[in-house]
């Protein structure tokens, strides 16, 4: 196709315009070095934190969910030798990194100061107010692939089907030439057209309320205190005296209430939304040009922070060859998404490989440099840990949980060196 | 987009969904207690919220500084005020869809779930598990909205043999049996439960109320716990004695109850 040719040349000269102007933009470190190693080797080019996450490892992921979510059904799967049992799960795959500066690691708690690459930055150094420095910084994103659990527990769990494999670096947005150029990110989010029009911004509403919703029925919201102390020995123990109001008592028998009588449907419905309404971040809204937050500080402006990382997710998933963020769950489309992505295909009996992360599978928690409770996909950031005093940092690591339905025993366990099981 | 509202219109028409059904909460919607609780957690209601550059951007300040913290009523006057139909969306559906929207909101953050809960080991006799989950269907199908969980003290190391001898044991029996009990059948791990009630001695059964459609020690609050092997009969029936509300389960699964057939009685049957 003629057509197709002219617009692979234009794509190719933006590529190469892209490039030169990374060069252009380029300050020159106080210290260059010829290579890689050279720079690894100089101490004076590193800069090492005094609390790196991977230090907090344990206590900084949320391992609870793991447990909560974790569930095994009879229902029959449809998988071949072995049918499987259906069931569910959760475990973190990963860490998201979102720093402030070139070659910052957090999560290692390791910076290479020099710049033995030239990755087109625009980061200076300034003033703790930053002023006009801000204005030239973006941050970098890094998508770091370490499923501790897999790692730790294979063997003695492999019912899980656990991710496996090495730790790998999926996604270093200071190697990927279309991270800082508004055009060609554009390509991450096929559904730029439709955003502009009023309807979809205001169904973005529809998609928050779908977003809450599934979280609160995933229980990431309420929360209330258990009781604590013993508890009275007698037959029967009858709590009323904690004093709670349960409304189900009433609601549960009359049938009224929605929830009550569609059960899991509710989320199935908030889900089919959610991922239907891909382009809309849930109630962070959506980002219409440009996946990187440009200037600010990344700890202060907390809601920035968790929609960013979910756009980084978007696009680390979409740029990475090895698609880390495979379909693990059953879903169906409706509405725009149809025709855009393909067609769901079940994935009960191995992961599939699918462009987007599915929003109603993907989790996010913040790790580092506070610890925070676990956010759906698009659900809003604020919560009590964000809003407490917080450490300086350069950058901010969260811990990606990815949910799985899949049919135990019959299921091709994934891992990146595994994909042919498929 | 035109799917998507069939897929939210249906509920509608299953679910007896009128105007009626908002007067709990259309003129004053989250704006109790609830309001404060939902704030704290979530900063705001409704609405959008975006660090956006670009373009829309005035489109979407001016959305946002309208329709956050709106309550229904407001937001359909919003819409009927600034929204014209289009191809993609008429007024209407767009409202329809804001007033769904709204309602699984404020049901799913307000309403609770009776949940069953039972705890038990690996020695408790699957016989004991598997009439509780025939109860619980029994009530089910009687309109009760109860659901059941299962939590097991901790994961066996062979717990690939102990699901398929589970299977076995339920794929044994005739269809309506296999039915009810994997309908409810929901295995769970989770440690808390048993920390947090103090549990030491399986099996127990407990009803809860939660908040959530996963049932955890923070979003559930358990009512009655009785310890020791007890039948879901015997369990209603005390509690029937505290709350009289609670005969009505009593009646229905002495009604209705189902109990699995002896092994025997259903051998006899196949040389029959």
């Amino acid at each position: 196709m003629k057509g197709d040719n002219i617009i692979k040349k234009l794509f190719l000269s933006l590529l190469l315009v892209a490039t030169f102007s990374f060069a252009k933009e380029t300050t020159i470190p106080d210290i260059s070095y010829d290579d890689l190693d050279s720079a690894l080797t100089d101490p004076s080019s590193q800069e090492v934190m005094l609390h790196p996450m991977s230090e907090n490892l344990i206590g900084s992921t949320a391992w609870f969910l793991i447990m909560s979510e974790l569930e095994m059904t009879l229902e029959l799967g449809p998988c071949n030798p072995i049918p499987g049992l259906k069931s569910h799960m959760i475990e973190p795959i990963g860490y998201l990194e979102r720093v402030s500066s070139p070659l910052n690691f957090p999560f290692m708690g390791f910076q290479i100061k020099a710049n033995p690459v030239k990755f087109g930055d625009t980061h200076e150094t300034g003033g703790e107010t930053g002023g006009e420095n801000q204005r030239t910084q973006t941050a970098h994103a890094h998508f770091i692939y370490v499923p501790v659990i897999g790692m730790l527990m294979k063997k003695t769990m492999a019912f899980w089907c656990l991710h496996n494999g090495p730790i790998a670096l999926p996604y270093l947005s200071e190697f990927d030439p279309t991270y800082k150029q508004d055009f060609m990110y554009l390509k991450m989010i096929p559904q730029m057209a439709a955003m502009l029009s009023p309807d979809v911004i205001v169904s973005s509403i529809i998609d928050c309320m779908a977003t809450e919703t599934a979280a609160a029925l995933y229980g990431f919201s309420v929360e209330v205190e258990p009781p604590e102390g013993s508890m009275p020995n007698s037959a029967v123990e009858n709590y009323d005296q904690q004093n709670f109001e349960d409304q189900a008592a009433a609601n549960g028998e009359s049938g009224e209430s929605f929830v009550n009588s569609v059960k899991a449907d509710t989320r199935e419905i908030a889900n089919t939304i959610r991922n239907s309404m891909y382009y809309i971040d849930g109630c962070n809204g959506f980002t219409a040009v440009g996946g990187y937050q440009d200037g600010g500080d990344p700890i202060k402006e907390t809601h920035g922070e968790w929609h960013q990382m979910s756009v980084l997710l978007r696009g680390a998933s979409a740029m990475s060859q090895t698609s880390f963020l495979d379909k693990q769950s059953e879903f169906a489309f409706n509405g725009p998404a149809e025709g855009h992505l393909p067609t769901p295909v079940s994935s009960w009996c191995g992961p599939k490989e699918f462009p987007m992360p599915v929003p109603s599978e993907t989790v996010l928690q913040e790790a580092y440099p506070v610890v925070g409770k676990p956010h759906e996909m698009g659900q809003t950031g604020i919560a009590v840990s964000t809003a407490k005093n917080l450490p300086a940092s350069e950058g901010t690591v969260m811990v990606v949980w990815q949910r799985r339905d899949y049919a135990a025993f019959g299921y091709a366990c994934p891992g990146m060196l595994t994909r042919k099981n498929k | 987009m035109k799917k998507i509202i069939l897929i939210l219109v249906i509920p509608f028409i299953l679910f007896g969904f009128d105007s009626e059904d908002y007067k709990e909460f259309a003129t004053n919607p989250l704006t109790s207690e609830n309001q404060v609780k939902i704030k704290e957690e979530f900063g705001y209601i409704n609405g959008i919220k975006n660090t956006n550059e670009g373009i829309n951007k005035e489109i979407i300040k001016e959305l946002n500084k309208k329709i956050k913290g709106m309550s229904l009523n407001e937001a359909i006057e919003y819409i009927n005020i600034f929204y014209k139909d289009t191809e993609f969306l008429t007024k209407k559906e767009l409202i329809d869809l804001v007033k769904l929207s709204y309602k699984m909101q404020y049901e799913a953050l307000t309403k609770s779930h009776m949940f069953l809960l039972y705890f038990f080991t690996r020695e408790v006799p699957k016989n004991s598990m598997a009439n509780i989950l025939l109860g619980v269907s029994a009530l089910q199908e009687n309109g009760l909205n109860i659901e059941s969980k299962q939590y097991l003290t901790g994961v066996p190391d062979n717990i690939q043999e102990y699901m398929s001898n589970w299977k076995t044991f339920v794929y044994d029996y005739p269809f309506k049996y296999q039915n009810n009990i994997v309908r409810n059948f929901h295995l769970k791990f989770d440690p808390r439960f048993f920390r947090v009630y103090e549990i030491q001695e399986a099996p127990a059964m407990a009803l809860a109320f939660c908040q959530s459609a996963i049932p955890t020690p923070k979003t559930c609050k358990i009512k009655y716990l009785i310890r020791g092997d007890t039948s879901l009969f015997d369990f209603f029936d005390k509690i029937s004695k505290i709350e009289p509300k609670y005969k009505k389960y009593v009646n229905i699964l002495k009604a209705n109850g189902i109990y699995l057939p002896k092994k025997e009685v259903k051998n006899n049957e196949n040389k029959k």
